[in-house]
């Protein structure tokens, strides 16, 4: 087989390509990774591991119907949706208002970007947020706790520490906020 | 460096990526399987997502404030169904390329709205950088569609820069791995992984029972630092033929420790590094491919069974693969690392026997 010539086209994709690989990268740093960007999953730090110990944030998914409460975890009250994607939902939208991450940018940048992109600017106080929320909420307590008139719900969120003593066991459970999610009356 | 340096190099870098016609078109059919029988249908779950859970990136469908209808997810589905079919019996491929490439990047940007995004840009990048090569050229009805024209593109270059946009993606994750403490002697990074995947999932596999009895840091540190260096030096290594080959035995290695460890199947990269491979060199696929006689009717055939399997996908909102319970993404993996190990045996005994082990060289061919 033949050593191929390089054409200026050849030469001009890859220019162009490195380019936006480099704009990417700065892109990332600023705004955060966008979709599609050429990038592979992180792994970042060691997944909660510290100094011999575990923490996990987590949340009890608490039905409240007919003066008794139905403890839920993610992994249910999430069933329809793939379940890679249950920890972001309920990280982006099942957090207490306080504890989710803050916009990073602000200013004229924020403004022209939830102009061009009003998908990614903060929706999550919108009338028409919460009224999704609480219509699928009925539904998942239709399914959950069927034949029971649901009144509100909260996601109890909390760090459970994991210690090594022979085995992995859990321990102590610190409550770090909840959402309260009201289905009769006011909301939020 | 002077111009005649310059494109010495640039010829060097295209030049160990030359590949057989025949290989890659064995590629694009793979390829096109697996989308057809794993990724389709995508995000069918979408419709009925409440609006207080859309979260997209940056991109396609953050300029949208709500998830679509059905309508616009099952005729993505379909669509993609069509651009994937066209693409397996190599009917109008350049259209095809770009069509699949197009439509999985709308629908993945949908299945991402929810905020996660699960990487698997690679299979959206592959069709879109292999549409100028030669992959429609051989074991394809374009091959034997009048007027037959002889395909005048190299194929090198196409390969040489997907090389380079694997290995500049494996280069972020080692990146943020070096800068996020994998490097600090003082914490075990795939430790933590490890044993934060089996306490969260409950999960018990006596490989990772195996692996957690390994009660050493200097190995989980070794881990750590070996997986760095492996992701960083993927770059690099994009910019030779032969070394960019092995790190793809290596990555094939990589990518099974990951499943066996984390139970995470990234078969995606998996079928996007099969474009690299000399499969007219296995017996199964030379033999396979000398003996395939493609007529315009066998070929309309097999689109007619291949499309209906997205469609029928589609509708029942389950990938075939998953609806017959058979695990795709995992079999893919295992099949990676044994071609891995095949060619790196193949490698060794040609060192051994002092023939150059490139896949351009006829006797490594043989």
């Amino acid at each position: 087989m033949q050593q191929p010539q390089v054409s200026t086209r050849v030469r001009l994709v890859y220019c162009s390509v490195l380019m936006l690989l480099a704009g990417q990268s700065l892109f990332i740093r600023y705004f955060g990774e966008p979709y599609p960007a050429l990038k592979m999953p992180t792994f970042s730090g060691s997944g909660g591991y510290e100094d011999g110990r575990f923490k996990f944030s987590r949340y009890d998914a608490v039905f409240l119907a007919e003066g008794k409460e139905y403890s839920f975890p993610q992994s249910v009250l999430l069933a329809e949706f793939p379940a890679g994607y249950q920890g972001t939902i309920s990280q982006k939208s099942l957090r207490p208002p306080s504890s989710k991450t803050a916009v990073s940018s602000t200013g004229m940048l924020k403004r022209i970007r939830d102009t061009v992109f009003p998908g990614n600017a903060d929706r999550s106080q919108s009338p028409e947020n919460k009224a999704s929320l609480q219509d699928w909420l009925r539904r998942r307590g239709q399914v959950l706790v069927p034949n029971k008139k649901v009144s509100r719900v909260e996601f109890r969120w909390f760090t459970e520490t994991w210690s090594r003593n022979g085995n992995w066991v859990a321990g102590e459970r610190e409550p770090t906020g909840t959402l309260v999610i009201a289905l009769e009356g006011e909301s939020r | 460096m002077t111009t005649t340096g310059i494109r010495r190099f640039e010829e060097r870098v295209i030049g160990g990526y030359v590949a057989d016609a025949t290989d890659i078109a064995i590629f694009r059919i793979i390829y096109a399987s697996y989308l057809l029988f794993q990724i389709v249908p995508i995000a069918s779950w979408l419709p009925q997502t409440p609006q207080a859970f859309f979260h997209p990136p940056i991109g396609f469908a953050a300029f949208f404030t709500a998830p679509p209808s059905a309508f616009v997810i099952v005729g993505l589905n379909l669509l993609l169904s069509l651009f994937a079919s066209m693409l397996l019996v190599g009917w109008r491929t350049r259209v095809a390329s770009l069509g699949t490439g197009l439509t999985l990047l709308i629908l993945n940007s949908w299945s991402y709205s929810l905020g996660k995004i699960d990487h698997e840009v690679l299979l959206v990048i592959a069709p879109l950088v292999m549409r100028y090569s030669c992959w429609g050229s051989s074991l394809s009805v374009d091959s034997i569609r009048p007027p037959h024209a002889a395909c005048e593109e190299s194929n090198a270059s196409p390969l040489a820069l997907l090389a380079i946009l694997i290995g500049f993606a494996m280069f972020t994750s080692g990146w943020s791995k070096a800068t996020s403490g994998w490097l600090d002697s003082n914490r075990l990074c795939t430790y933590g992984y490890v044993v934060g995947r089996e306490l969260q999932s409950g999960r018990e596999t006596s490989v990772v029972q195996w692996a957690l009895a390994i009660d050493s840091v200097w190995f989980w540190k070794m881990a750590d630092w070996t997986t760095v260096v492996f992701e960083l030096a993927f770059l690099p290594a994009a910019l030779f033929g032969r070394s960019f080959r092995f790190m793809l035995i290596v990555a094939s290695c990589f990518h099974l420790c990951v499943l066996l460890l984390l139970d995470i199947p990234f078969s995606a990269n998996l079928i996007v590094y099969g474009a690299f491979v000399p499969y007219t060199t296995i017996p199964f696929f030379r033999s396979a491919a000398s003996t395939c006689t493609l007529s315009t009717a066998r070929a309309m055939t097999l689109w007619g069974a291949v499309i209906s399997v997205g469609v029928v996908s589609t509708f029942s909102e389950r990938a075939l693969a998953t609806a017959i319970h058979f695990p795709l993404p995992a079999v893919v993996i295992w099949i990676g690392a044994v071609t891995g190990a095949f060619f790196a045996y193949r490698v060794l005994c040609g060192f051994l026997s002092g023939v150059h082990p490139s896949p351009a060289n006829e006797e490594f061919r043989r």
